[in-house]
């Protein structure tokens, strides 16, 4: 019998107005029925290129190679009224980011039932929602109506509408809070193992592939360079890449993930502190309480990570620190002095606490070079010296060399990485006290969040930097903070060293995160 | 540092212009609008404004086409190539003037509508989409009908009627622009309003204000013969509007004069399909949203 | 969960809906006063003494202008004035013609079904006409037929419509009346009536839509274009729907409910165009009436004709935007 997926040699290849650029190349991959295969790699490796193609839905620009084998058939060459009637019915995709993979505009109840209807079948929506643990009701509901996870979970219940023996998730939970991600995940492994179906797995966190799949893959730049049984990849990877990836995931509580050394922790004068800290804005549905009564110090020299998730206030508490919202009572000291309210007074504020932000693509102004976006503060402050000195001194800092040879380029010719270090060094210009990073390596590549996450603690050896680090991320605190602050609902619920809050949480919503945290150690 | 920049700029503007004329529709477009924009600013030094005196007329009352007259003649006997020919200048010079002003106004109006907020921006706000929902020829006709007759008063009720569009798209690419995080950079960084806007802002806004402009050139110069048509422009100046006026008002229809007809509509079609080839070209160009790679 | 979340967020939507709506009337209420004080800013304040702009070019003596000033109230103060001008239009009274003699409302009550069934035609017919070619050429972007639709498209929309009424008019000679509404000796009974009619409006529309129509395409086409590369079409490709199902069921909708708005939103670019066409075929209408309230200028008239106009545009938009409330369910929301 044939296996359920098999890819044999398969190749794609883009034209673009310069020539072609192969996005996958010879790959081979096998999946048998009931199977979880995970398909891992960084942004642009290939793998969403890989599950578009088995369903023959890649741009008309694409040339593929090779063959794609379902149940033994080869896509490549069906006809189209054979591929339409294979497409759900056989094979399905959980697509990456639900809310533009559903039609704004339909209600999800006949999205779900659109494929049945068109395969021929009993429309059982309420079925397939009670399957994916919503109410019957949603089905009436539109998606912009539902939150991330029950998107999600719509997602999941169209899939599985035409009791396809295959299914594809392309990052199924990215975006995804980490209880909602460990819900979701947990109902798709279920319904897996119930229906026995074939999964395809992609994403770029080896974590959440870990604790899901039988196999992993692991691809870069088109190609997939180690192929294994899950733990045996996880636990031994042999190659480089692989093991940069999994180092990017660091396990809370393991000691070898814990960058900062026991004998830097140390007692320091407060810097920057918040007391009794309210905000509150109006929003269409009235007045929302962002933050509700917030504690906080910083010392100097002191790395706090700020942990929540989305919508918890943390990001709101930040932008309040900054002094780029007052707050609605309570007050921030700096130094011991409270935040000037003058425009001139803020400026100079502005001077010693420094913010940067997560994405590094859309925080450097895609017109500007790298020398004009490094000396921006420079010029606002009109700071004494030679410019062009004193850019090349930040660049050298955020570790960007030779400094000179990074002045003319713009943002979109470098790496994630690169750009994230540029942001850091328009920082470091002003020779700020505090930097305050909202989630900096969120959108940067596992490869690089160490390299960056290093930087952040040299600039504290170094140059005494305190940081206060915004994340939802529980493995980022445990690598490089000193304190952790945990934010709920507008609220610190707990705040302590990392070793008390992690490895002793106290409060039952810290109990909560970690247990939902994806863990690569099975 | 300032020569990296430049070079910078100078590479930006060769590839926009590349990107242009791979568009086969905006390059015919900007050269023939430049042949019309010559000929037009060629005409005193060729041709003898004096024949466009009615009291001067040399030819007969509505002649065909002929060797002496290549267009004709109206119904007092005056050249219409000659007449066509310097109409060209007031529909250039109104379209263009009133164009300016106009997106100068709008502009105005939708950074400052985004920018700060409060009563005033709301304030802006009503008042643009009031523009914007009012018929704005309508307006023009009332305004022109009240003040007194002349070019100026049409460039005026042009503009003071057309900005709103403009200021709408700029409104709205300004509160894109405000968005990103990069301006909270800016003012983390310690930047003002000056330096948001004019480091950041107006540097994001311009190109679509430049392809705004040619489009809107387009709409003036027809609202232009439009208010002509109806009588209200400059009694004294020859314009494709007021030709196409007395076309109507001595029969041309009834007399089959289509000499008298063709030339000023046609002058008006080609000015504004030039223009309008030229802006969506830019648009394409300048607006990556609009870009379909795949 | 169960039910709960659903039974929170009804009510919501319900009162949302409800302010949404008020807000809207308010929003036209203002416009419409707008208007107003427009249109008494525009013929009483800018002319400075009305009666010297209307009277302009004429042999008049001092007793005719005062006999004129003292007749439309123009010696009061302003404030009397305006007080006068609100009071007259909220009972109906738009003050006197200066040429017919009669009074505004009168005419324009007479003119407004002519141009209703001309510019109510022509809309229909080239909303109809610009939103099927505009999703034709969008699906099949740069084909031979999207370049050729958009480029007539294009030229329809450079022509003035006044020009293209008398070029027209001129081609087909004899075969349409070129001037009026009906002929005075068409039998009197219903049928013959609006086939003299229909006669008579096929030039003007033919006009009218001809130069309306490529906006209507040229909104629904980039609108269609802009929803091309979005992710639920490829979902729906996923589930195995042919390429007319994947357009007709989940492209069209979403890119249909921008253009909506933008339909009313040019209405009135269309009104604008009436104008010139009633002026150019002598339809009895609103536009007609207009370019002769030009000739004096018949300010009153000419104010009359302006709140009327501008003030049915501003309903028009009202109406546009409750319509989009009812199909857009994201905006029903919010």
């Amino acid at each position: 019998m044939s296996p359920l997926l098999e890819l044999r040699g398969l190749g794609v290849r883009y034209r673009t107005d310069r020539g072609e650029v192969t996005a996958v190349r010879d790959v081979d991959l096998t999946l048998e029925a009931g199977q979880t295969l995970g398909l891992a790699g960084e942004s642009g490796c290939g793998k969403s290129t890989v599950a578009m193609s088995v369903l023959r839905l890649l741009p008309k620009s694409a040339r593929v190679d090779g063959e794609i084998l379902l149940d033994g058939e080869d896509v490549t060459t069906m006809t189209w009224g054979r591929l339409r009637a294979v497409r759900w019915a056989r094979a399905s995709v959980v697509f990456q980011g639900a809310m533009h993979a559903l039609n704004p505009v339909r209600r999800v109840g006949d999205q779900i039932a659109e494929p049945i209807r068109l395969h021929g079948g009993s429309a059982r929506v309420a079925d397939l929602l009670d399957q994916v643990e919503l109410p019957a009701a949603k089905a009436r509901a539109y998606p912009h109506e539902l939150s991330g996870g029950q998107k999600q979970r719509i997602m999941i219940a169209m899939a599985l509408a035409c009791d396809p023996r295959l299914v594809i998730a392309d990052e199924p939970t990215t975006a995804l809070d980490v209880i909602v991600q460990a819900q979701v995940l947990g109902v798709l492994s279920r319904l897996v193992a119930e229906q026995g179906i074939g999964l395809v797995m992609i994403s770029h966190d080896l974590s959440v592939l870990a604790s899901t799949c039988d196999r992993l893959a692991v691809m870069r730049h088109g190609a997939i360079v180690e192929q294994g049984p899950a733990r045996e990849v996880i636990a031994a990877p042999t190659h480089p890449h692989t093991q940069a990836l999994a180092a990017a995931f660091p396990v809370v509580g393991d000691p070898a993930f814990r960058q900062v050394r026991p004998d830097e922790v140390r007692e320091s004068a407060p810097l920057l502190r918040a007391e009794g800290l309210r905000v509150d804005y109006r929003g269409r549905a009235g007045v929302v309480r962002a933050v509700r009564g917030v504690d906080l110090e910083i010392g100097t020299g002191e790395i706090v990570a700020l942990v929540g998730e989305s919508g918890s206030g943390k990001t709101t508490t930040a932008r309040t620190l900054l002094g780029l919202r007052a707050p609605t009572a309570g007050r921030v000291l700096f130094e011991g002095a409270e935040l000037p309210t003058s425009a001139k007074g803020l400026r100079e504020y502005r001077r010693q606490v420094q913010l940067v932000l997560q994405d590094p693509t859309s925080a450097l102004n895609p017109r500007h070079t790298v020398y004009e976006s490094v000396a921006e503060g420079l010029r606002i402050h009109r700071v004494p010296g030679d410019e062009a000195e004193l850019v090349a001194d930040a660049l050298a800092k955020a570790e960007m060399r030779p400094p000179e040879s990074f002045f003319p380029v713009l943002p979109h010719e470098l790496s994630g990485g690169q750009r994230q270090r540029v942001v850091i060094a328009g920082a470091l210009a002003l020779g700020p006290r505090l930097l305050v990073a909202d989630e900096p390596v969120a959108s940067l590549d596992a490869s690089v969040r160490g390299e960056i996450l290093a930087l952040l603690l040299r600039l504290r050896r170094d140059l005494g930097l305190a940081a206060l680090i915004i994340t939802h991320d529980l493995g980022l605190a445990w690598s490089i903070a000193d304190r952790v602050a945990v934010m709920y609902e507008g609220v610190l619920v707990e705040q302590g060293t990392v070793e008390e809050v992690l490895l002793t949480p106290r409060h039952e919503y810290t109990r909560r995160l970690l247990a939902a945290v994806p863990s690569t150690t099975p | 540092m300032t020569s990296i920049v430049w070079q910078r700029r100078r590479a930006a503007v060769g590839s926009t212009w590349r990107d242009f004329t791979r568009d086969r529709g905006g390059l015919i477009g900007l050269v023939v609008l430049g042949a019309v924009v010559v000929l037009a600013l060629l005409a005193p030094l060729v041709t003898d404004p004096a024949a466009l005196d009615v009291t001067k007329a040399a030819g007969e009352r509505w002649q065909p086409p002929s060797g002496e007259y290549w267009f004709g003649t109206d119904h007092t006997g005056r050249s219409v190539l000659l007449l066509t020919w310097w109409g060209s200048r007031i529909s250039l010079l109104v379209g263009l003037t009133a164009t300016v002003l106009s997106v100068m106004i709008g502009t105005l109006v939708g950074i400052t509508a985004a920018h700060f907020g409060g009563w005033p921006s709301a304030g802006l706000m009503w008042v643009t989409s009031f523009f914007l929902v009012l018929p704005s020829l309508v307006l023009a006709i009332a305004l022109s009908s009240v003040l007194p007759r002349g070019i100026w008063t049409i460039v005026l009720a042009i503009a003071v009627t057309s900005w709103a569009s403009t200021a709408r798209l700029v409104r709205a690419q300004t509160l894109s622009v405000e968005a990103r995080p990069y301006i909270e950079r800016a003012r983390v960084l310690g930047g003002g309003h000056a330096h948001v806007i004019g480091r950041h802002v107006l540097p994001a806004v311009l190109p679509l204000v430049f392809v705004n402009t040619t489009l809107t050139v387009a709409n003036a110069i027809v609202a232009e013969a439009t208010l002509s048509f109806l009588g209200l422009g400059d009694p004294a100046a020859v314009s494709w509007g007021s030709m196409l006026r007395a076309a109507n008002l001595h029969g041309a229809v009834s007399q089959r004069a289509w000499w008298f007809l063709l030339p000023p509509g046609l002058g008006v079609v080609v000015v504004v399909l030039t223009f309008t080839l030229v802006g969506r070209a830019l648009e394409t160009v300048l607006n990556p949203r609009l870009r379909g790679d795949r | 969960m169960t039910a709960p979340p659903l039974a929170e967020s009804s009510p919501r939507r319900g009162g949302g809906v409800l302010r949404h709506v008020a807000g809207k009337l308010g929003g036209a209420l203002a416009g419409l006063a707008g208007v107003v004080v427009l249109g008494f800013f525009l013929f009483r304040l800018i002319p400075g003494d009305p009666t010297v702009t209307m009277t302009r070019g004429r042999q008049v003596d001092e007793a005719q202008i005062a006999e004129l000033r003292a007749l439309h109230g123009y010696d009061r103060p302003i404030v009397e004035q305006f007080g006068q001008y609100v009071g007259g239009l909220l009972h109906g009274d738009m003050g006197t013609s200066l040429f017919y003699r009669r009074t505004v409302a009168e005419l324009i009550a007479e003119r407004v079904w002519p141009t209703l069934l001309l510019v109510g035609t022509s809309t229909l017919i080239a909303v109809t006409l610009g939103l099927w070619l505009g999703i034709r050429g969008a699906w099949r972007r740069d084909s031979p037929f999207d370049r050729a639709s958009t480029g007539v498209a294009l030229v329809g929309w450079a022509m003035p419509a006044f020009w293209l009424g008398m070029l027209l008019s001129m081609a087909t000679g004899n075969l349409f009346p070129s001037g009026g509404m009906r002929f005075s000796n068409t039998p009197p009974d219903f049928w013959s009536q609006a086939l003299d009619v229909a006669h008579h409006m096929v030039l003007p529309c033919l006009t009218l839509i001809a130069v309306v129509y490529a906006q209507y395409q040229l909104v629904m086409r980039s609108s269609l274009l802009e929803e091309m590369n979005a992710d639920y079409l490829t979902t729906a490709r996923a589930k195995g729907l042919r390429d007319d199902q994947v357009r007709r069921r989940h492209a069209v909708p979403n890119a249909l409910l921008p253009t909506v708005t933008l339909v009313f939103l040019h209405i009135g670019l269309v009104v604008t165009g009436a104008i010139t066409v009633e002026t150019v075929f002598s339809w009895p209408g609103l536009g007609l009436l207009t370019y002769e309230a030009l000739a004096g200028p018949d300010l009153p008239l000419l104010q009359g004709t302006f709140v009327v106009l501008a003030g049915s545009v501003i309903v028009m938009n009202v109406l546009a935007d409750l319509l989009y409330q009812v199909l857009d369910p994201r905006v029903r929301a919010s």
